[in-house]
């Protein structure tokens, strides 16, 4: 396949960047400010990031807005970079999926590093994964956060949805065994555990240079994977409701969230990225698709009065971007009312529309900064990349958690077309700004007491039920240096 | 200890109050109504229930050196995506809205702050501040009072003194009350008749989309009042979207707008949903009253323009809240000095009689002064020894001298007595037990705070009494109020009358300070047919009644008790359920995109619409929003939703 010959290219090439460069580390120490840019103008990126990739260890510079965008794009750069011990798998391949953590009872976690078993027990796949010899993606996730309802393309197809974490979150994860039930507790909702987490481990957080990621899956046609557009990959799928029958497809990423704790941002920074033909901006339905080809989600000759990001059980939605870049600002807004014609919303404000601005011109330059940088990265990077772009980012000023609304800073209407497709302005359609903190805010289920900062995260909400752990009502001692953050 | 001590924080800003009103008219809950011609709209159909505030900042630090490092700083409602609401009991109670889910803070979170719960409650002490010939007609006319405490506290004092102080005395909890008027709740209208439908085939608006509108014309905010005239863009917009489809509302929704809107008269100075809020934070003892202050109350006399008034005589000084007690002549304006001339503050002396000796010749009440603004009305007076000691057992009077006359305005009864309920809702759902986890089972204790002067000590041993308005009564209270009135629809209150027990209709004050009633709820039954149980209102008085003693009118218990709710047989969308979602998908366009009154469409939706409804009612994110489905149906709901959803 053309793809796989374009991969193994850049890999050789990227493994002689490496080996003129010393080896990767995972993480980075801070840069203050980047040195070396390749920006035209604006929000710059750095060749770096291809060049000797690598994980941020904490936001560079200033701690601009413009500085968490580079963040975000020079976490990408390396997730997408071939992992040292076998180029066919890239670094955000190599973290481990959700179903190597979050076991039955009974189970263990797959050690990191080594692939977990999925369900789909095909031998010629399990030898494939043992060998390394091919990328692959499982899945069986089709509901999206928010609304629990999936997103079917135009081809009629789910779009799929993967969990990951890098080894450092693994750690934490493990070490308290935060994936059995009663140590988890309140993190899984609905769920008692054993340990008053809320109480008694009030600090339990992820560490600094925990990374977790979600990404987003289309089921590839022949004419879509032949036409190199998408980072593709083979990939097992699971559907709901069909007996558990796997189906071995070809599998494009149309979405990525990149979640990144730092020493600064206990709050953790959120970054979200799509590929560039998922959806037009609803306030531009005949757009054309900037890399040619079809709109991923959205079908225009289908679309006569229809109603867009709009779940109907079995038909494809029709997907458009409410505010793009996540500008509460611009775009598309719940029942009409922009800020002139309600100026006293919380993103009309004039500091808050300032910052807005301010990061929607940040994301826009950076754009369009890295896209040039790979590509005119003679082969350093796959192409391939260059057809994403970061669509949102947000964090907290200062730290601050739980993430209040007025200390959120950056995109505050970011939503990923392809994984928040229904709740751009939350559920109910009326909500903006709505963001990853929207839903991501340690919000207990029980009013006025939050939870610890590790609640951030929803990875809990794959701990398998009545999973145990935890008899003695504490966490594992192994869990205390996560628990005084 | 209360915001009436110090040390304390003052703050002020803005408001918003945003209910939706299609569900604030009995008329509309019955299904004979359910068309345009008998639909009324009011004044924000599809409004989102939210209740926050806007641009509010600490103004003043009384018992802390000036200058306070708080001071300047934020006050907000604490979220990351669920603002508070604000609740009506029932569309035949709306005089007691409540604030839920709201998280106070104070300061900044990344730097200074104190945040804390705040425990909800309606308002009270409502009554029409703007008195002028131009005043609205109408609650934006109106002031009121949300008096709480902050609870599970979150600290950081940083370098405030007095966060510092505050934590210190009262780490766990904080009385706070706000104080809110002049909100803005005229819409602005888009007038659909014959005129503006020719205006927009002018302006290239094809004729098919022209005549899907012509409904338009037929609907109107009150019965009786102009048809074809549309509140709120949002409102427009909701039905464009319904009668024109997506895109088609897109491309010619701005032209339609543009030809119907019509000239705008905001109610009040701020922006529509919005209004003018100040508050107080200061301390709380641990065993102090969730929901009252038990304060000296000051009572305006027949006639008087003014309000109650708490007061608290503190070791050196008193205390005396004007932030709810002071006309103005137009919403949101400085107290209208016509109406008070020079304000003066005495007591009388001996009690009961007019011979007032001054503590106060003139209270610096106008907007230069900061009384009413920085310091949010709260006035401390500093005394004596010897004023102490009198005004410890001797009634207060404000005074003022409108039209040149020395008239008084508020004054305490001859014996210092005040008498307060802690909570004025209650809803009980019958066959379900109380619990602490659980405070809306089908029964409820008032407890009534009795004082003299301020004090406990004299108080124990006098008797109260509870009367429960008739259907009549109820029918007239609840008609007169300032947020119910106007509702059509009224009827068959506080029926049956034996649905709501009481353990005695007399109680004698303890030790405490306290007199307490048991209340029960028993199935009421359907009486409003569409409304679900009923609604009852109990007033209180010192028995026998006390002389001089003036109770305030919005001191009214209000209890709503719901129908136990069974359905005869299975429990299907045909059978029971439909009816259920349906009102609340008829009479909450917010909600639309979960299609309530559609079966499929709640099937489609039924996980999220399951997690909201599960969610604790103290949660912001709590539905319905107006928290008035009865445990029953509720459980209903659940088991149908388990049994698939038949």
């Amino acid at each position: 396949m053309i793809k796989i010959f374009l991969r193994a290219t850049i890999v050789a090439l990227a493994g002689l960047a490496a080996a003129c460069t010393g080896p990767s580390e995972e993480t980075s120490p801070p840069q203050t400010p980047a040195a070396e840019t390749a920006a035209a103008s604006g929000c710059a990126a750095d060749p770096a990031w291809i060049r000797s990739p690598s994980l941020p260890a904490e936001v560079p510079g200033t701690g601009s807005i413009c500085n968490f965008e580079q963040f975000a794009w020079q976490s990408l750069l390396y997730l997408v970079q071939p992992t040292a011990a076998d180029p066919e798998i890239l670094q955000f391949e190599s973290f481990m999926p959700n179903y190597g953590v979050f076991v039955a009872a009974g189970g263990q976690p797959t050690p990191y590093g080594q692939h977990p078993p999925d369900p789909c027990n095909d031998p010629a796949t399990v030898a494939a994964k043992a060998t390394g010899a091919a990328p692959f993606v499982y899945s069986n996730i089709v509901k999206q956060a928010g609304v629990e309802q999936p997103l079917i393309d135009p081809n009629g197809q789910f779009a799929w949805y993967g969990l990951s974490v890098n080894e450092t979150a693994y750690d934490m994860l493990t070490r308290c065994e935060l994936y059995r039930s009663d140590c988890a507790g309140p993190l899984k909702p609905g769920n008692a555990g054993t340990v008053d987490l809320i109480g008694a481990y009030p600090n339990l957080a992820f560490p600094d240079g925990a990374f977790e990621l979600k990404t987003a899956w289309k089921v590839l046609r022949p004419e879509e994977e032949s036409s190199g557009l998408f980072y593709s990959t083979a990939g097992w799928i699971q559907p709901p409701g069909q007996g558990g029958a796997c189906e071995s497809v070809t599998l494009g990423l149309v979405g990525i969230h990149v979640v990144g704790k730092t020493p600064e941002t206990p709050a953790l920074v959120w970054a979200s990225f799509e590929h560039r033909n998922n959806a037009p901006d609803c306030s531009d339905l005949a757009a054309a698709p900037p890399l040619g080809g079809s709109w991923s989600f959205f079908d225009p000759a289908t679309c006569d009065n229809c109603t867009t990001n709009f779940y109907e059980p079995g038909q494809p939605a029709q997907v458009c971007r409410m505010h793009p870049q996540g500008d509460s600002t611009i775009g598309t807004f719940p029942a009409g009312q922009s800020c002139e014609e309600d100026p006293n919303q919380g993103a009309c404000q004039e500091a808050t529309k300032a910052m807005l601005a301010e990061s929607t011109e940040a994301i826009r330059e950076l754009n369009a900064n890295v896209q040039e940088m790979i590509r005119d990265a003679g082969g350093a990077i796959d192409p391939v990349w260059a057809n994403y772009e970061l669509v949102g980012n947000v964090w907290t000023r200062g730290g601050v958690t739980p993430p209040q609304l007025q200390a959120q800073v950056g995109s505050l209407s970011a939503a990923n077309t392809a994984m928040e497709t229904f709740v751009q302005n939350g559920p109910s359609a009326r909500t903006n700004p709505n963001n990853c903190f929207s839903c991501h805010n340690q919000d207990s289920g029980t009013f006025g007491r939050n939870l610890p900062p590790a609640g951030l995260s929803h990875l809990f909400d794959e701990v398998a039920p009545k999973s145990g752990g935890c008899a003695d009502g504490s966490l594992p001692a192994a869990c205390g240096p996560y628990t005084t953050n | 200890m209360s915001y009436l001590d110090l040390p304390r924080i003052h703050f002020g800003g803005q408001f918003q109050a945003s209910p939706s009103t299609l569900n604030n008219t009995a008329n509309n809950f019955d299904p004979a109504n359910w068309t345009p011609e008998l639909t009324e709209l009011y004044w924000a159909p599809d409004n989102d229930g939210i209740f926050d505030l806007f641009q509010c900042k600490v103004s003043a630090t009384p018992g802390v050196a000036p200058n306070d490092a708080l001071v300047g700083q934020p006050v907000s409602a604490a979220y990351a995506n669920a603002p508070p609401k604000l609740v009506d009991l029932d569309p035949m109670q709306q005089n007691v809205s409540e604030i839920w889910g709201l998280l106070l803070q104070v300061g900044d979170a990344a730097g200074a702050f104190v945040r804390g719960t705040f425990e909800p409650i309606s308002f009270n002490g409502i009554w029409g501040n703007a008195q002028g010939a131009n005043a609205p007609r109408s609650s934006a006319s109106g002031s009121a009072v949300y008096q709480s405490t902050l609870t599970n506290l979150a600290w950081n004092a940083g370098g405030s003194a007095v966060l510092a102080e505050l934590q210190e005395r009262s780490p766990q909890r904080l009385s706070v009350r706000m104080v809110v008027n002049a909100h803005n709740n005229s819409p602005q209208n888009y007038l659909f008749d014959s005129g503006t439908f020719q205006k927009m085939t002018d302006a290239g608006v094809p004729q098919d989309v022209v005549d899907k509108l012509q409904v338009l014309s037929t609907y109107s905010q009150l019965s009786g009042a102009t048809a074809g005239l549309i509140p709120t863009s949002s409102y427009v917009n909701f039905q464009l979207n319904l009668l024109l489809g997506e895109q088609v509302a897109k491309q010619y929704g701005a032209t339609i707008l543009d030809v119907t809107k019509q000239p705008y008269t905001p109610a009040t100075t701020y922006q529509f949903d919005y209004g003018q809020i100040v508050g107080t934070v200061g301390v709380s003892g641990d065993d102090e009253p969730t929901f009252v202050v038990p304060a000296r109350t000051l009572a305006p006399p027949s006639g008087s323009p003014c309000y109650f008034a708490p007061a608290k005589l503190r070791s050196d000084a008193l205390t005396l809240d004007l932030a709810n007690s002071l006309p103005v002549e137009l919403p949101g304006q400085a107290p209208w000095a016509a109406k008070l001339g020079t304000l003066s503050l005495a007591y009388a002396s001996p009690p009961g009689s007019t011979n007032y000796v001054p503590l106060v010749d003139d209270v610096p009440y106008d907007a230069a002064g900061g009384l009413m603004t920085t310091r949010t009305g709260v006035l401390d007076v500093a005394l004596d020894a010897e004023q102490l000691a009198a005004v410890a057992n001797h009634p207060l009077v404000l005074l003022g001298t409108p039209g040149g006359q020395r008239t008084v305005l508020l004054q305490e009864n001859p014996e210092g007595l005040s008498l307060r309920a802690d909570q004025f809702v209650f809803r009980l759902n019958p066959g379900v037990a109380a619990t602490p986890s659980f405070p809306r089972g089908e029964t409820a204790t008032v407890n009534l705070y009795v004082r003299k002067f301020g004090e406990v000590a004299g108080t124990e041993g006098l008797e109260v009494g509870l009367s429960l308005l008739s259907e009549k009564e109820a029918v007239e209270y609840t008609e007169n109020t300032l947020g119910t009135s106007g509702s059509a629809g009224i009827k068959n209150l506080s029926i049956p009358q034996d649905a709501l027990k009481f353990d005695a209709m007399t109680a004698t004050v303890d030790a405490d300070g306290v007199a307490s009633f048991q209340l029960t709820g028993t199935n009421p039954g359907n009486p409003r047919v569409y409304l679900d149980g009923n609604i009852y209102f109990i007033t209180y008085d010192f028995t026998p009644k006390v002389s001089g003693y003036v109770g305030d009118p919005n001191d009214v218990v209000s209890v709503q008790i719901y129908e136990q709710t069974t359905i005869a047989g299975e429990p299907t969308w045909a059978n029971g359920i439909g009816e259920i979602f349906s009102q609340y998908g008829r009479l909450y366009p917010v909600m639309a995109v979960f299609g309530l009154s559609d079966h499929a469409s709640v099937k489609k939706n039924y996980e999220i619409i399951r997690k909201v409804l599960a969610l604790d009612m103290r949660d912001p994110l709590h539905m319905p929003v107006v928290r008035d489905l009865s445990e029953s149906r509720r459980q209903l709901i659940f088991e149908w939703m388990e049994a698939g959803m038949p």
